[in-house]
């Protein structure tokens, strides 16, 4: 069974303050993203007369992968944590270095996407459902760059022979954060791309 | 308050990490149950004989509580980070009631 080791630290609520600093952070992301995404149901039905529509702009197979992508992406994270603990610290390393290919995957995937709507005639000022787009998907994005800066930050920390005890919070917190920007994309994929 | 917050957690005030066993496999057959709901996603997407957002919403709602329950571990943790988590959904509840009331009255 699992052992139990007790770190040096005092916390009034038996939750490190590091943790609850980043479920409290979560929770203003979940506000964020919920007025956004709210936003862009308000304004999905006006784009332009000239312009396409949703339904014929996006490219599902290639969205759907990039779902599966980040939701792999998802897995590699919670085993980097899984490793984590058990002190297999290389393990640990290499499964955040892949949440991190994965997350530039994802992010080239949506430039790529961008690239071919502008080309469409959607840009970020051709209708209000093309702010309300590049918005809810722009910023979503936006926290997925920053997860990928984080994750090769700390997967450069941490390995054989340096002190790898002390980033166990910070692994912790840093796969919260990247299953937050996954459960986000989740609730994305769904009402901007799927539901007509 | 303080009484609130107290009885949400142990009665050690010393914070505690739990070495855990390899859970390696349990994640690997999540993983792949939240893929398999993806193509079920997709592949209804493609059928016009179902209502979608009746089918979608709650596949997607699924999707949503497996990864915040296993992958981040909600469902182990204090009832106070739960409650924390939950804050931002109620706290979005009137944010989006607003905009909704705004609609209506335009």
């Amino acid at each position: 069974m699992s052992s139990v080791d007790t770190i040096q630290e005092h916390e009034a609520t038996g939750v490190s303050n590091q943790k609850m600093a980043m479920w409290l952070f979560l929770s203003s992301e979940v506000v964020f993203f919920a007025v956004l995404i709210s936003t862009y149901l308000f304004y999905k039905g006006k784009f332009s007369q000239g312009n396409l529509s949703p339904e014929e702009l996006f490219d599902i197979p290639f969205t759907s992968v990039s779902s599966f992508i980040l939701l792999m992406s998802s897995l590699t994270m919670v085993l980097s944590h899984n490793f984590y603990e058990i002190k297999n610290y290389e393990k640990s390393r290499i499964w955040i270095f892949a949440t991190a290919f994965l997350g530039i995957l994802f992010i080239s995937g949506q430039i790529y996407e961008y690239t071919e709507f502008i080309q469409s005639g959607l840009t970020i000022s051709s209708s209000i459902f093309g702010t309300a787009f590049y918005f809810v998907t722009g910023f979503h994005g936006l926290h997925v760059v920053i997860g990928v800066i984080l994750l090769l930050t700390t997967g450069s920390q941490i390995g054989p022979n340096k002190n790898n005890r002390k980033y166990g919070l910070s692994i912790e917190s840093l796969a919260l954060y990247w299953h937050c920007v996954d459960i986000v994309w989740i609730v994305i994929f769904t009402v901007v791309y799927l539901i007509p | 308050m303080d009484r609130y917050i107290y009885s949400c957690v142990p009665n050690t005030m010393m914070f505690q990490i739990k070495h855990e066993e390899d859970n390696s496999k349990k994640y690997v057959l999540i993983a792949a149950f939240l893929g398999v709901i993806t193509l079920i996603e997709v592949a209804l997407f493609y059928s016009t004989s179902f209502n979608l957002p009746v089918i979608l919403i709650p596949l997607s709602f699924i999707k949503f509580l497996v990864v915040v329950g296993f992958f981040m571990n909600l469902q182990f943790e204090k009832k106070l980070l739960k409650l924390f988590f939950l804050l931002g959904f109620v706290l979005s509840i009137p944010f989006i009631l607003i905009l909704f009331l705004e609609r209506s009255v335009i």
